[in-house]
């Protein structure tokens, strides 16, 4: 039976918390030490052993635990830059498809309105990530929530794809095949109007 | 000179064709048919944002020509 030490969001000898996401330990019995990570489901209502360690070996596991923890950071600063020029990119493809007056205020409401090509009266208010909203009249009538799929991964959802492409694909979507939207979307229809 | 747009996750990937250029029709062509195959949807934009108020509109196209000058590729929807 291992004796396990905790780091990290594991105090010495002490017991993980539910909050914890990761328990990081290793295994004192083992000829050379192992480094294992766990999610903390796996030890959450056990209390470790945790024996005496030298200064040496724990400033050495701090020191390795730090240095994962800059590399984690660095790929993290390196995620968001690319997602920055992504959106940036993304941006440019609006503009340059549906001019900077359009862009001006997508970038100021966050959101584009569009008329409906097949019922006058109706407008579609669109924005990257929540449902679209259909205004008869001015009144909102009921939303539709659609998403733009990664073929990748398949995951219902559009965040992984920069804001404003999520926004000129919707836009487009409208403008184009708008009975295909109402066909394809989970409609949600507004019971409050009068 | 034409130029087709693949919306994606770090930004539009971009190819480019020259319609005089078989080898290049043929590629861009190639990649047409790939993208429509993974369920995108293919919108060709033409003119100039100056002539119209609201920008321009994409029209959507199942077929690929040579002589369109942009076609933007727009990931497949699915309702949520």
């Amino acid at each position: 039976m291992p004796n396990w030490y905790g780091y990290g969001n594991l105090g010495h000898g002490a017991t993980t918390t539910a909050s914890s996401n990761w328990v990081y330990a290793t295994d004192s019995t083992a000829a050379s030490a192992t480094y294992t990570w766990w999610p903390n489901t796996y030890y959450s209502t056990q209390t470790l052993p945790c024996p005496q360690r030298s200064a040496e070996e724990l400033q050495r596991d701090y020191e390795e635990i730090a240095s994962r923890e800059a590399e984690r950071r660095q790929a993290q600063a390196e995620q968001e830059r690319e997602r920055a020029e992504a959106v940036r990119q993304a941006e440019e493809l609006l503009r340059s498809c549906l001019g900077e007056e359009r862009l001006a205020e997508y970038k100021t409401k966050g959101c584009l309105s569009v008329d409906s090509p097949s019922k006058p009266g109706r407008r579609y208010v669109v924005d990257a990530h929540s449902r679209i909203k259909v205004y008869e009249a001015d009144k909102l009538v009921e939303e539709l929530c659609v998403h733009l799929v990664d073929p990748l991964s398949l995951a219902n959802d559009s965040r992984w794809l920069p804001e404003p492409d999520v926004v000129l694909g919707k836009v487009w979507l409208i403008e184009n095949d708008e009975e295909r939207l109402l066909r394809v979307a989970m409609r949600v229809a507004n019971h409050n109007r009068r | 000179m034409g130029t087709m747009s693949i919306m994606g996750r770090t930004g539009d990937t971009k190819v480019t064709w020259d319609s005089e250029i078989p080898a290049e029709v043929e590629a861009a062509r190639e990649a047409f048919k790939t993208y429509m195959d993974k369920g995108f949807m293919a919108y060709r934009v033409k003119g100039l944002i100056a002539e119209e108020t609201r920008g321009r509109k994409g029209e959507q196209i199942l077929d690929f020509d040579p002589e369109d000058e942009t076609i933007i590729f727009v990931p497949p929807i699915a309702g949520g």
